[in-house]
């Protein structure tokens, strides 16, 4: 118990230290003076050599220290996987404190800390592995670069915060970290700053993820308005008595953050942009890891959905939410899928790829394949962090991003190759390969749910796994079979392999593919397994020979489609552009991404600078000029002049005349004093006189 | 005998150090700054100091003077003329705690931020500590007569620290601020005559609350609140009295700058908090006549949406965060409106979070002016490679304004929501909801505005900037300090909330 | 014989007019000066008859006869100091052309 909760500390704090120490590191190297180094080079995913002794060493305690730190972290989390491998007893441990400091009574305090059950710990598992793996890569393929240490510290940042989310024990704290992996996910796209595209691209990933985020907020605001608490543990009870129309509220609201975070129709644009952050990066945020934190989500509150005791009774109020959310999954899956086929650029081809098996989760999820969910997305994780690490290799042996000036480079980058093949053919659905077996479990939820239209949904998804076979065939086939243009030569010619930090990983990553493709084959039993330790209270479904033998064919029938239109006939590409509609549609309507940003721009964007600019004239002119200067100050203005004249003709004009009055007998008096002594002598003699003969009257006359 | 003058302490030594400062500096013009940093620095400790003294009251108790719920509670006749009798009264609460701290943290940071500052140096630093004495006063005085003396003292030296030290218009916003912010607290003034009336002639304010609490006409009361309430929401301010403040913070020196927003918008906030919610009695605010919240929400609501979209369209940083300023006090005013418990910790924490995160930005806005020459953001660019420190704290503090959650500002942003939704929000029907959709809503814009903000200027190439080198350890160690203060509050919010939470309830028990 | 009080009055204020006559009219200095010594005699023959019929007996009137002698006696000698520095400084004692305090 105790033991597992410090476990499950270490795991969550230990990829912090590691940050923190990186930090004191650069602190130190540039403080003694070492200036930065490559500042303004304007590099793109490539690499200019910034190799002076004294940085690379620099650079390797740096590597050293976020890579043990991460490795400490895995390690205690096979520890801990170890206490829930089948067969043992799988119990919920929580360890809390009161985030706020309410005291007892009143207002409920939201508890902070850590939650470990068999789900966080299955995602917790997935999450540093592919982070350690990565951070190896990352060790040679960052080398060289001016952030080297910066790009640790946030690497190792995201790390902890990602591993915190997947631990949290109240929806308080998963938006905590949800928004923090937010902020990662921001500084690393935005690694390279200094190029407009990649701020951008940070800009827009930052607030596509905060529209989605607000609904989420609401969303567990409103259960907090319902039943007083955040905690995870605590709510599933507290459901029950809930009506309809409240967990109505709340459900489609928390798919609104799923929607944002990972990248769901219509805001999926922005993890295509987020390309522009390094490589590493876009291996396990935009793939594997942080754009999964919605599934896992959903996975960790699907109590809001289904009843807690009977993981098949869907709560009424939530049927339509998901059935919602399962169309926007297999929505997103089918036009990411369409835009993988046209897109260029090998990220982002793997980044479209990416949206679209989130799309399967979506669907999984929605018709309510829990397991199948958290199937896929481990299946997913393993070979799209395989595939954007050897696409990555790829780029830094030939400098491009462009798949057409690659070409042939499979003799080139043996290495890179056979992981990347190993990958692809994971990601197409080859049957007995892991992606197969995961996504068949997905269309099987589909095809036997009990939500509306589920059969429209299934096809959505059999159409998409035919067009991801189709596009993982192409993009294998340029890069590594066809001839490559002669433009390209010289660069492909002189591409080799990279050293063993880059190549070592994706080959353990490639092995990791062939032993989860072994354990996925049914007699296994590996789905089963995941049932029983992730919802034990739901029965699993038993394999449906109809489902996988249709997904397998559609898969060959891929792969064949892919290997004509590449290899053996190209001509008939062309011929298909040749028609204008087509034409059209593949380069101006998909390529250019269904006009959803513009879209986007012309509801969102464009209104919002328009109500600003207009709120601001309003406020200079009208509240500050209008009102303000003109109401009030001008107004004060008429009332001052109106005193004014008030007071000088009036006021004034009593003061005046007084002074002139003074003044016109003081003028009069003045010439009595003419300065002769015999003139006051004789007014003080007439005075003297006057006064007597008044007084003599007073007297006489009494 | 117990040791009495805790807060007398706190309140006098800014107040005898002011005019000190100016005569001892006026041969050794270089003293003037020290002075004045030792000053506050030493205040900052010692309100430390208080803060562990407070929490410890309860183990301790005898020890200080408590007495009408306030803690170091300081009580003497001041004046007395016939019937009406003055107290010199001074004591904390919760409420009061936390903007003591802020203020002398808020203080000296922008004191040692000012060593820039060549001209006029030994007025300029006992202006500033006359103007700490001020708001030291408002936020510590129990009687409302001593109240409404410190909130107008507070008023000069910030008119010539504009006046003297601020930019090209800094006559025009001196005055705009000083009329528009004067006249209202004479309306303020009409309603504590109002409240002595009713309250049975005391300025006292423990016994006022007693008092109004058992005898007074509520409608008369609600008339007395807006009267309070427009000087308030001229302070803190609130749409559609809120012009001066961008003039003020634009043309205001950066330290100045800091000051305003971090501590006099904070004054608005307490004397809504302090006279408004915990002086008037809760039927204010509960009576079914009484329309108090809603046109609370309202102004809250509108202040945090139109600031959001009229910060978007600013060339000036100083403008940009002077809106969002505004915006982020409708937090406050949407706390109070949706009276919960959540709702005034909200408003109290809003007021600590924001006391920190915009003395960061104006200072970081001055950083930038002081050595990139301009703030411009349309002529800024690419400073992330220039000024890497500064930079950095800027992205910071920004998120932190934001309201990016494990930094100070998301903790009062999320607990003012949970009030607003846990408040019975549905008793005005359909309007209260729509407050609260487009007060979440804002926050996107807000977000917007901010990561705008920081793509112009600290990201991509610098083009034709002439920037030399980073700021001066005086410009950036304030920032350090402040930067600390957001993380602890975003991580350690309890710290505050403890305190702050024992004066909510008091107010509203549940 | 018996003088009636009448007599000294008449007595008095003959002096009296004569010496506010004298005032008024003279513009010598001296003659001002010998003109005021009337005035004050006469007021002293007032002071010293009153208080000779007085049926009580008291004698403040003398006392402020023998007081008034003394002032005048004072009076005519810083009047005297005055005029001799006039003259010293103007050549002459007319007081009809000493209107330097005349209003211009």
């Amino acid at each position: 118990m105790a033991s597992e909760i410090l476990l499950g500390k270490t795991v969550l704090i230990s990829p912090f230290i590691g940050a923190v120490i990186v930090s004191i590191l650069a602190f130190l190297h540039y403080s003694r003076g070492n200036k930065h180094e490559g500042h303004d080079s304007g590099k793109h995913d490539t690499h200019e050599e910034h190799t002076s002794i004294h940085y690379t060493r620099f650079e390797n305690v740096v590597s050293t220290f976020g890579i043990l730190s991460i490795l400490v972290s895995w390690l205690s989390m096979v520890l801990l996987a170890i206490n829930y491998l089948p067969g043992e007893e799988h119990e919920t441990l929580q360890s809390q404190f009161g985030f706020f400091g309410f005291k007892e009574g009143g207002t409920p305090d939201i508890p902070f800390g850590l939650l470990i059950d068999p789900l966080s710990v299955y995602m917790g598992l997935i999450v540093t592995t592919l982070a350690l793996l990565i951070h190896i890569y990352a060790r040679e393929y960052m080398h060289g670069d001016a952030g080297y240490s910066r790009f640790f510290a946030t690497f190792n940042f995201f790390t902890g915060v990602m591993l915190t989310l997947v631990f949290s024990t109240s929806f308080l704290e998963l938006f905590i970290f949800w928004e923090l992996v937010g902020l990662s996910s921001y500084l690393l796209i935005g690694f390279w700053f200094y190029k407009p595209a990649a701020a951008h691209a940070a800009k827009k990933a930052f607030l596509y993820n905060k529209i989605g985020d607000i609904t989420l907020l609401a969303g567990f605001l409103m259960l907090y308005r319902y039943t007083r608490t955040l905690d995870f543990v605590e709510l599933p009870a507290k459901m029950e008595a809930l009506t309809d129309q409240q967990i109505a509220i709340v459900a489609v609201l928390i798919f609104g953050g799923v929607i944002g975070k990972s990248a769901q129709f219509p805001l999926y644009t922005w993890l295509a942009d987020a390309m522009e952050g390094p490589t590493p990066v876009s291996a396990i945020l935009h793939s594997s890891t942080m754009v999964k934190a919605g599934i896992y989500m959903v996975a960790r509150v699907f109590f809001i959905y289904y009843e807690a005791h009977d993981g098949h009774n869907v709560f009424a109020g939530a049927e339509w939410a998901l059935t919602v959310f399962a169309w926007i999954g297999a929505i997103t899956a089918l036009l990411a899928g369409l835009q993988a086929l046209v897109e260029n650029e090998i990220k982002r081809i793997l980044a479209y790829s990416t949206v679209s098996q989130i799309g399967y989760m979506a669907i999984a999820l929605g018709t309510g394949g829990k397991t199948a969910a958290m199937f896929h997305l481990l299946s997913h994780a393993t070979f799209k962090a395989l595939l954007f690490l050897t696409a990555g290799a790829v780029i830094h042996a030939v400098h491009t991003n462009n798949i057409w000036e690659m070409g042939g480079l499979r003799k080139k980058i043996p290495k890179t190759f056979w992981p990347m093949l190993i990958g692809a053919t994971a990601l197409a659905g080859f049957p007995g390969f892991s992606g197969f077996w995961s996504k068949d479990a997905v269309l099987l939820a589909a095809y036997e749910s009990k939500v509306p239209g589920h059969l429209v949904i299934y096809y959505l998804g059999a159409l998409t796994a035919f067009i991801t076979a189709l596009y993982s065939t192409r993009f294998i086939y340029v890069v590594f079979f066809r001839t490559p243009d002669p433009e390209h030569k010289e660069h492909v010619e002189k591409a080799h392999d990279g050293g063993f930090f880059l190549t070592t990983p994706s080959i353990i990553l490639g092995v990791l593919v062939l032993i989860e493709s072994i354990l996925f084959i049914p007699v296994f039993n590996f789905e089963h397994w995941l049932n029983e330790i992730l919802e034990p209270e739901v029965k699993p479904e038993a394999i449906n020979y109809v489902v996988a033998g249709s997904s397998a064919i559609i898969v060959l029938l891929g792969i064949f489609v892919g290997l004509v239109l590449y290899h053996w006939k190209p001509e008939l590409r062309t011929s298909l552009y040749n028609i204008d509609a087509f034409n059209w549609i593949a380069n101006e309507f998909i390529a250019k991404r269904y006009r959803i940003d513009q879209v986007l721009y012309w509801i969102a964007n464009a209104p919002v600078m328009w109500v600003a600019g207009i709120l601001q004239s309003i406020d200079l002119k009208i509240i500050d000029r209008t009102i303000i200067d003109t109401w009030i100050v001008k107004g004060s203005l008429q009332l001052a002049k109106i005193s004014d004249v008030f007071d000088q003709g009036f006021i004034d004009g009593i003061v005046n005349g007084v002074w002139q009055i003074f003044l016109y007998f003081g003028r009069q008096f003045r010439k009595l004093q003419t300065g002769l002594v015999s003139n006051y002598a004789t007014i003080f003699a007439a005075t003297l006189v006057l006064f007597l003969t008044y007084v003599n009257f007073l007297v006489l006359f009494k | 005998m117990v040791f009495y003058w805790y807060l007398s302490i706190l309140l006098w030594l800014p107040l005898i150090a002011s005019p000190l400062t100016y005569m001892l500096s006026k041969n050794k013009v270089g003293w003037a700054k020290w002075s004045a940093t030792i000053i506050t620095f030493v205040e900052m400790i010692y309100s430390f100091v208080l803060w562990m003294l407070y929490t410890s009251k309860d183990r301790f108790g005898d020890k200080y003077v408590t007495g009408d719920g306030f803690v170091f509670l300081e009580k003497t006749d001041w004046i007395v003329v016939g019937k009406i009798k003055i107290y010199y009264a001074l004591g904390v609460d919760g409420l009061s705690l936390p903007l003591i701290a802020l203020t002398t943290v808020v203080f000296f940071a922008s004191m040692i931020s000012s060593f820039y500052i060549k001209e006029r140096e030994p007025l300029y630093y006992s202006l500033m500590l006359l103007l700490e004495a001020g708001v030291m006063g408002t936020f510590i005085a129990l009687d409302l007569f001593l109240f409404y003396i410190a909130w107008e003292v507070v008023l000069v030296p910030m008119f010539f620290i504009i006046a003297y030290w601020g930019g090209p218009r800094r006559k025009y916003s001196a005055f705009k601020f000083f009329i528009y912010t004067h006249l209202a607290s004479l309306f303020m003034l009409i309603g504590i005559f109002i409240l002595y009336n009713e309250g049975g002639g005391t300025f006292y304010m423990p016994q006022l609350k007693t008092s109004l609490s058992t005898y007074a006409d509520v409608g008369r009361l609600i008339f007395a609140f807006y009267l309070l309430a427009i000087g308030f929401i001229t302070k803190f301010p609130q749409v559609p009295v809120h012009t001066w403040l961008p003039d003020a913070h634009v043309e205001a020196p950066s330290p100045g700058s800091s000051v305003l927003a971090g501590l006099l918008l904070k004054m608005g906030g307490y004397g809504l908090i302090r006279l408004g919610v915990w002086l008037l009695p809760s039927s204010v605010f509960t009576d079914p006549s009484s329309h108090v919240r809603l046109v609370l929400a309202l102004l809250g609501m509108i202040s945090m949406a139109y600031t959001a979209f009229v910060a978007l369209s600013q060339k000036d940083m100083k403008r940009l965060i002077a809106y969002s300023s505004i915006g982020h006090m409708g937090v406050v005013s949407l706390g109070v409106a949706s009276y919960t418990s959540e709702g005034i910790n909200a408003a109290i924490f809003m007021m600590i979070a924001h006391g920190v995160i915009s003395p960061a930005l104006f200072l970081i806005s001055g950083v930038i002016q002081h050595n990139a020459g301009t703030r411009d953001m349309t002529v800024l660019k690419g400073l992330g490679n220039k000024m890497p420190i500064t930079s950095t704290l800027m992205v910071f503090s920004g998120f932190a304004s934001a309201g990016l959650p494990g930094l100070a500002g998301f903790v009062a942003e999320f607990l003012m929501f949970a009030g607003l939704f846990k408040s019975d929000m549905f008793g005005y029907g359909d309007t209260y909801f729509w407050i609260t959709v487009v007060a979440l809503l804002s926050i996107i814009v807000v977000a917007g505005y901010y990561l705008w903000m920081l793509q112009r200027v600290v990201f991509g190439q610098p083009e034709g900037l002439e920037v030399e080198h980073d700021g001066h350890w005086y410009e950036l160690m304030p920032l350090w300090l402040l930067a600390f203060f957001i993380l602890f509050l975003g991580w350690f919010p309890f710290v505050v909330l403890k305190v702050t939470d024992e004066f909510a309830r008091t107010i509203i028990p549940i | 014989m018996v003088v009636p009080l009448e007599y000294f009055l008449i007595l008095s204020s003959a002096l009296f007019s004569i010496g506010v006559f004298g005032v008024i009219t003279q513009r010598n200095a001296v003659r001002i000066l010998i003109a005021v010594e009337l005035i004050i005699n006469a007021a002293n023959i007032n002071f010293v008859a009153f208080a000779s019929y007085n049926p009580v007996g008291d004698i403040s009137g003398w006392i402020f006869a023998l007081f008034i002698i003394a002032v005048a006696a004072g009076e005519a000698a810083i009047g005297l100091a005055i005029f001799i520095n006039v003259f010293r400084n103007y050549g002459e004692i007319d007081v009809g052309h000493l209107f330097t305090l005349r209003e211009v």
